[in-house]
């Protein structure tokens, strides 16, 4: 039995999306636990994992947010998890990098850069882009944390950045995420 | 004297200012002892009373471990106060008191601070890197402080360790 449910929706800023979505999760008995929101231009998107109450599962959930589907302008999906999934936490296997990359833009740059990380195994755990500047010079800005696996060598990978960057026409810079435990 | 058990949030005592101490005596004495054996045992580099169960300002702080720049080794701090702070900046924390979680927050480069040692004289010294953001985050807990009070932004700055 899936007793929890992660909710995706994004549409339209305006104050009431959240009110609008948790006031069906509080009437229909769902619990929140983590949540993640976001603003990006005049577009909200938030996602939410819940708890199911006991006699409804996440279809029948879907279906009490019509009301404010429709009256917030969201498109909103209510997908089923399982226990482990839900209580599933990235292994913190590797070590935190700050990964920054900057440049004209140009089409390809999130493309090639992210290709690159893929295929040594490490993964994005945070990832926003940008496009500032003025409107006739675009610079491109991405600014991602990256979980790199023990097993990857830091000079190797940059290394392989600095041909990136000659080849993209990009600026990168990586530098370890330091966390101290107090 | 023995290693004491960490206290965690939402125990009171972390929330709540703690006394300043007014003579050091054997009482005192029993607390520097505990926080420096509870240290040793923790994977933490420094330790408040309050998080011990203590309401009293003290904090010892040992960065040998982790830091390779300048620092002083093993401080023991009575009624620490921080007298001037340099250099802002963001850097990611955790808390013995929080488990699971680290933070972003914003902390000084560089901090003097002034207190007692633990035979009643008055020292006044320069920290900084990890020494610095190690007593600002011991000396916000005096204050019944929390990293998560210091947080900017919880979708971005708070990570599950």
């Amino acid at each position: 039995m899936n007793r929890f449910a992660i909710i995706t929706a994004a549409g339209p800023d305006r104050p009431g999306i959240v009110a609008g979505i948790t006031r069906v999760l509080y009437e229909t008995g769902c619990n929140i636990e983590d949540t993640s929101m976001t603003l990006l231009r005049g577009e909200f998107a938030t996602m939410l994992i819940v708890r199911l109450p006991r006699r409804m599962d996440a279809e029948a959930i879907e279906a009490r947010f019509d009301r404010v589907r429709k009256a917030l302008g969201l498109s909103l999906l209510v997908k089923p998890l399982s226990v482990k999934e839900a209580r599933r936490v990235p292994r913190p296997g590797g070590h935190p990098y700050i990964l920054s990359v900057y440049g004209s833009d140009r089409p390809g740059i999130v493309y090639r850069v992210t290709t690159l990380l893929a295929s040594r195994g490490i993964n994005i755990t945070d990832m926003n882009t940008r496009v500032i500047g003025p409107t006739g010079r675009p610079i491109y800005v991405m600014v991602l944390e990256v979980d790199i696996p023990r097993k990857v060598r830091i000079e190797t990978l940059k290394t392989a950045l600095r041909k990136l960057q000659k080849a993209v026409k990009v600026d990168v810079t990586l530098h370890p995420v330091e966390s101290a435990q107090l | 004297m023995a290693v004491q058990k960490i206290l965690q949030y939402p125990h009171p005592i972390l929330k709540s200012p703690s006394e300043p101490v007014r003579t050091i005596d054997d009482r005192v004495g029993r607390i520097i002892k505990n926080l420096l054996d509870t240290l040793a045992a923790s994977p933490g580099v420094a330790i408040a009373a309050p998080q011990i169960g203590e309401a009293r300002r003290i904090i010892v702080c040992d960065v040998s471990k982790k830091m390779k720049g300048k620092h002083h080794g093993r401080i023991i701090l009575i009624n620490p106060v921080i007298r001037r702070r340099e250099g802002k900046k963001i850097v990611r924390e955790g808390c013995l008191s929080v488990p699971d979680y680290t933070g972003n927050v914003t902390r000084y480069e560089t901090v003097e601070l002034e207190g007692l040692d633990p035979d009643d004289r008055t020292v006044r010294f320069e920290a900084e890197g990890l020494e610095a953001q190690a007593l600002q985050h011991e000396v916000d807990h005096l204050d019944g402080i929390l990293f998560l009070d210091r947080i900017a932004s919880l979708s971005t700055d708070l990570f599950r360790r």
